[in-house]
């Protein structure tokens, strides 16, 4: 169940409702681009270890060696 | 002696002398004659009368022009009174009670202007100029987006803080305008050395490169919206967060966008809010 908060500042009203079907479809996708970015992410993560440990150094000395 | 039996005039008796006839209407006549004044005591054009007892009445001259006829103080007799006029002479005067707390006119402002007190009444003044804070709301963060809509439009700028965000899962902390799930928003980031941005995309991500750790509170962020009306907003955001790896970082963020916002959307990329507060001012 996903829950969404609507206040109307104007007004003070505070609306909690379940999202409607274009709110889930929405959220579906979201939730889908949210997991590949992590996904790319992890990815981008042990690609750079991956090179660290073929170079034989640590992410510090990368940086030292880059600066 | 007979007498009437309202008034008390005296009559004739039917053993007087004729001879005495003319003397009794005499006394009659001006009995009757004092009866009937007293029942009509006005002497010139316009006069009212009144009852001053349940028997005896009285006159009241005419008032002057306009005047209305009212009861008096005592709620004893009536009275000629001029009427309250109204003081409105243009357009957008108001009306307000002088210290009499009779009504008095107060024009309009200038072009700008706001209706303040003073303590004792109503004036127009001039705003102070702009750089104050106006808190617009308050609103606890929980669900998966809390919407504030209904954005004033009084002020210029938008501040928007975020304070002990907690989310159910990692995730980022993102920005939408007016429900708009478009590719129209351009954003950068930057967290403690890592950078990321990405054109065409339907938020403004706030934590930059840098996912916030689930259930953590320590998630602030500072949120500046500038121009929110113009049609060229632009926002930049602080924020120090506990990251995915538990790890306090700085993270800041930048966004652009080109049409005006009349509302927000606080998401966290499909995640839960678990707690934490937004609370939005207006800058002039």
């Amino acid at each position: 169940m996903s829950i969404i908060v609507i206040h109307n500042v104007e007004t003070g009203e505070i609306i909690e409702r379940e999202m409607n079907a274009q709110e889930l479809a929405q959220l579906e996708i979201d939730k889908a681009r949210a997991e590949a970015e992590a996904t790319e992410a992890t990815a981008k993560e042990a690609a750079r270890q991956a090179l660290l440990d073929k170079l034989g150094i640590t992410a510090d000395e990368a940086k030292l060696l880059l600066g | 002696m007979a007498t009437t039996p309202n008034y008390g005039w005296v009559m004739p008796d039917p053993t007087d002398f004729v001879t005495d006839l003319p003397a009794d209407f005499e006394i009659f006549g001006d009995a009757a004659d004092a009866s009937v004044k007293a029942l009509n005591p006005g002497t010139t054009a316009g006069d009212v009368d009144y009852y001053t007892s349940s028997t005896a009445k009285a006159r009241l001259g005419i008032g002057t022009a306009g005047q209305v006829l009212a009861v008096n103080t005592g709620a004893t007799a009536p009275e000629w009174v001029t009427p309250a006029t109204s003081p409105i002479t243009t357009e957008g005067d108001l009306i307000v009670g002088d210290a009499s707390g009779d009504p008095v006119r107060v024009a309009v402002g200038t072009a700008g202007q706001i209706l303040a007190s003073d303590g004792d009444t109503v004036e127009w003044v001039t705003p102070a100029a702009g750089g104050a804070f106006t808190l617009i709301s308050t609103t606890s963060l929980s669900g998966t987006q809390v919407s504030l809509t209904s954005l004033p439009t009084t002020f210029r700028h938008l501040f928007l803080s975020l304070t002990d965000v907690n989310i159910n899962s990692n995730a980022t902390i993102q920005l939408r305008f007016n429900s708009d799930t478009g590719n129209n928003y351009g954003h950068s980031g930057i967290s403690t050395g890592s950078v990321s941005g990405s054109n065409d995309q339907p938020e403004i991500n706030l934590t930059g490169p840098t996912f916030v750790g689930s259930g953590s509170s320590a998630n602030n962020f500072s949120i500046y919206i500038n121009d929110y009306r113009t049609g060229r907003v632009n926002v930049s955001s602080s924020g120090t967060i506990r990251n995915n790896s538990n790890q306090r970082a700085a993270v800041l963020a930048g966004g652009a966008y080109i049409s005006s916002v009349s509302s927000l959307q606080i998401r966290c990329n499909g995640q839960t809010f678990n707690g934490g507060t937004a609370t939005l001012f207006g800058v002039q």
